[in-house]
């Protein structure tokens, strides 16, 4: 099993007080917003330089305390993440830290308008970091595509075209041409290709959407779910296991990761008092938003298509997101000391058997030195006893196993898509 | 297919995409185009102006109840356009009388540009098409449909005899497909082409442009340009109306277009 350190790098320093705006979310109701059209005039910049720089010396503690990777995202326009371009935090990482790998779940490849570039900035982080790229891949979520303005109708189509286009700058030798339905290229020739072989590892984050378990089962990808509870882990297992069955693959462990939200801290009080910070925006892990921002038309799975009609008009309350006792019973969140935390990740670990664990440990406006006491405490007490556990209960990983690579890559570039002059 | 009403429903094939369309009245051709969201569940205005002309009224090509599976490869609203100004072709069409509404409008202007010789005369309501230097467009993709129709309103009363306060799923169901047509077609630029306004010197087609004086969808400097780029066009405000003006003052708005009725049937 691997073990991953993550926060959403949240900018704390907004005044709380300032997000009073309500705006109508249909059916006669109101809802205050931090994301979107929340003005970024609350954004400090002094706050901001701070708050960077203690999110990079975290990440290099998390490096030297042992986590076999610190896993990166990227989200726009709101305060809860201050990740806006993933491949930046990843190539400072790249430049920092020795050991850990740079797991990045993931890039959003439909608001990519350049998906060569984005495999050529992939190729640099990779190559300067000595091999420890893992590239995930997103769709992006709702609010993502409106502030890039990239059409959600074409989301999957542009999700999958790039994935294809990304792959192909990675193992095909150029110069080629590409001529896709939305990416067009005279000429694909990147000067800066991967250093592991035959690319990155690929894994997939998700919240369950059938339609993207099943594209990465087809395709041997490990699947991150992210906050999803025993009862969502145990689908997505199901599905995903059916979808590789039908590709030849045989799923296991090394295909499956969970994240979870796990805070530690030396004071059961103050681990406490922290993890209510992982409440903040009502515990919306991705801001307030009118649900038309979360989820635009077209976006959506058409699986779904009724319910986001309903609660797009106001017709049907969105769906809350669970409180953190309910989280506490669903195993989507353990906080307390080491001990106690090791208790409850034992269990996650036995029922959901996952190659990949993911640590959100860091929210809110938990302070600097308790992030850092979070990581440390991590480090020396909860993963050494979590990794001996999952070794005893036989849980591969993705890398003890080579999961994450496309087995189904295409043949060399055909001849007409070769390029003459 | 008659229905009881006197409308008559038909469709017709374009390269194994369907089309589908109503038709209604005796007199002269009139080709109506909705808007994006479609036809409201009453009549009135329609049938109003069938009382005077033949009324050809089309769904969309890819919105609802236009089966918007067979639409998926149109890629603009320009495509959307040369389709309708092929099957008005193909159904023998021509001298048409053209009322576009909204988003209609701007269709009709495309079909206009590429086809003068189609249409005898437009009737333009808030067409949208035009990029505004001095106002947006609503954006009508980051609120919900139900709330976006409201809005098309000057009179919420009306929005409610026509819809009911609480207008039912099927409705709901009917906006959010007309949206993905939509979408698919304009998302970006957001309902404009950057070309339309110059493409209209070669319109040569005589119209009027309706404006609801409380529109709050599209700004009137858009009729305001679309008048000044037409060869032959004329603006006329249309008292306590919002955007959705043949739906709230049909009467008004049929009336207009029957004062531009060719004084002998084509």
């Amino acid at each position: 099993m691997e073990i991953l350190y993550f926060t959403e790098q949240p900018m704390s320093a907004y005044p709380e007080e300032a997000a009073t705006d309500e705006i109508p979310i249909g059916g006669g109701k109101t809802q205050r917003v931090t994301a979107l059209l929340f003005s970024n005039k609350h954004f400090s910049s002094e706050e901001g330089s701070r708050l960077y720089k203690e999110r990079m010396e975290e990440y290099k503690l998390a490096d030297e305390m042992g986590f076999d990777g610190i896993m990166l995202n990227e989200h726009h326009t709101a305060p809860f993440c201050m990740s806006p371009r993933i491949n930046l935090f990843a190539a400072m990482l790249a430049a920092t830290t020795q050991n850990s790998k740079i797991v990045l779940l993931g890039n959003p490849l439909p608001v990519n308008d350049n998906p060569v570039h984005l495999a050529e900035e992939l190729s640099i982080i990779d190559m300067m970091s000595g091999g420890r790229l893992v590239s995930g891949f997103v769709r992006g979520g709702g609010v993502e595509n409106i502030q890039a303005n990239t059409n959600p109708a074409f989301n999957r189509e542009r999700f999958e075209e790039a994935h294809d286009l990304v792959m192909a700058a990675w193992t095909r030798e150029g110069p080629f041409r590409w001529e896709g339905k939305h990416f067009d290229y005279r000429v694909v020739n990147p000067w800066a290709t991967p250093l592991q072989r035959p690319h990155p590892p690929i894994w997939i984050p998700g919240v369950a959407s059938k339609e993207t378990v099943m594209w990465a089962a087809k395709k041997g990808y490990p699947y991150i779910g992210l906050n999803t509870n025993f009862d969502v882990s145990d689908k997505i297992k199901q599905l995903y296991s059916e979808s590789a069955a039908e590709a030849g693959i045989t799923a296991g462990p090394q295909h499956f990761g969970q994240l979870l939200q796990c805070h530690v801290s030396d004071d059961e009080e103050k681990a406490e008092r922290n993890a209510q910070e992982f409440m903040w925006m009502r515990g919306e892990f991705t801001g307030l938003a009118h649900p038309v921002w979360g989820s635009p038309t077209g976006y959506g799975s058409p699986s779904n298509r009724k319910s986001l009609i309903e609660i797009s008009n106001g017709r049907r309350p969105m769906i809350a997101p669970p409180s953190k006792d309910q989280r506490k019973l669903d195993k989507t969140f353990v906080w307390g000391k080491p001990k106690q935390v090791i208790d409850q990740l034992k269990t996650v670990i036995e029922n959901n058997r996952p190659g990949v664990l993911a640590l959100w440990g860091n929210d809110g406006r938990i302070n600097h030195e308790d992030s850092k006491l979070c990581i440390r405490l991590l480090g020396e007490e909860v993963l050494p006893e979590i990794r001996e556990f999952a070794k005893s209960l036989d849980i591969k990983s993705p890398s003890d196993t080579g999961a994450g690579y496309n087995l189904h890559l295409e043949s060399p570039i055909p001849e007409y898509r070769k390029v003459e002059v | 297919m008659a229905h009881d009403d006197g409308w008559q429903e038909a469709e017709v094939d374009f390269g194994g995409s369907k089309l589908r369309y109503r038709v209604k009245g005796d007199g002269p051709p009139l080709l109506l185009l909705p808007h994006d969201n479609g036809y409201p569940p009453d009549d009135t205005f329609l049938d109003t102006l069938a009382a005077d002309w033949r009324v050809y009224a089309p769904w969309l090509p890819g919105f609802h109840n236009s089966n918007p599976e067979d639409w998926t490869w149109l890629r603009d609203t320009r495509d959307l356009s040369l389709v309708l100004s092929a099957v008005m072709r193909d159904l023998g069409l021509h001298d048409l009388t053209v009322v576009g509404l909204g988003y209609g409008g701007w269709v009709a202007a495309e079909m206009a540009c590429a086809n003068p010789l189609l249409f005898r005369q437009m009737v333009l309501l808030a067409p949208m098409g035009i990029r505004p230097d001095h106002a947006t467009i609503y954006d009508q993709f980051l609120v919900g449909s139900e709330h976006y129709a409201r809005r098309c309103f000057h009179d919420i009363d009306a929005f409610e005899r026509v819809y009911t306060p609480e207008p039912p799923f099927e409705q709901l169901e009917a906006w959010e497909t007309d949206r993905e047509a939509l979408i698919r077609l304009a998302w970006k630029p957001y309902l404009y082409d950057p070309s339309l306004e110059r493409l209209l010197a070669g319109a040569h087609v005589p119209t009027v442009v309706l404006h609801g004086d409380d529109d709050r969808v599209v700004p009137r400097e858009c009729s305001e340009r679309y008048v000044a780029a037409l060869q032959d066009a004329r603006l006329i405000d249309l008292p306590n109306c919002g955007h959705a003006a043949e739906v709230e003052d049909p009467a008004g708005v049929a009336r207009i277009v029957n004062e531009v009725r060719p004084k002998v049937a084509v």
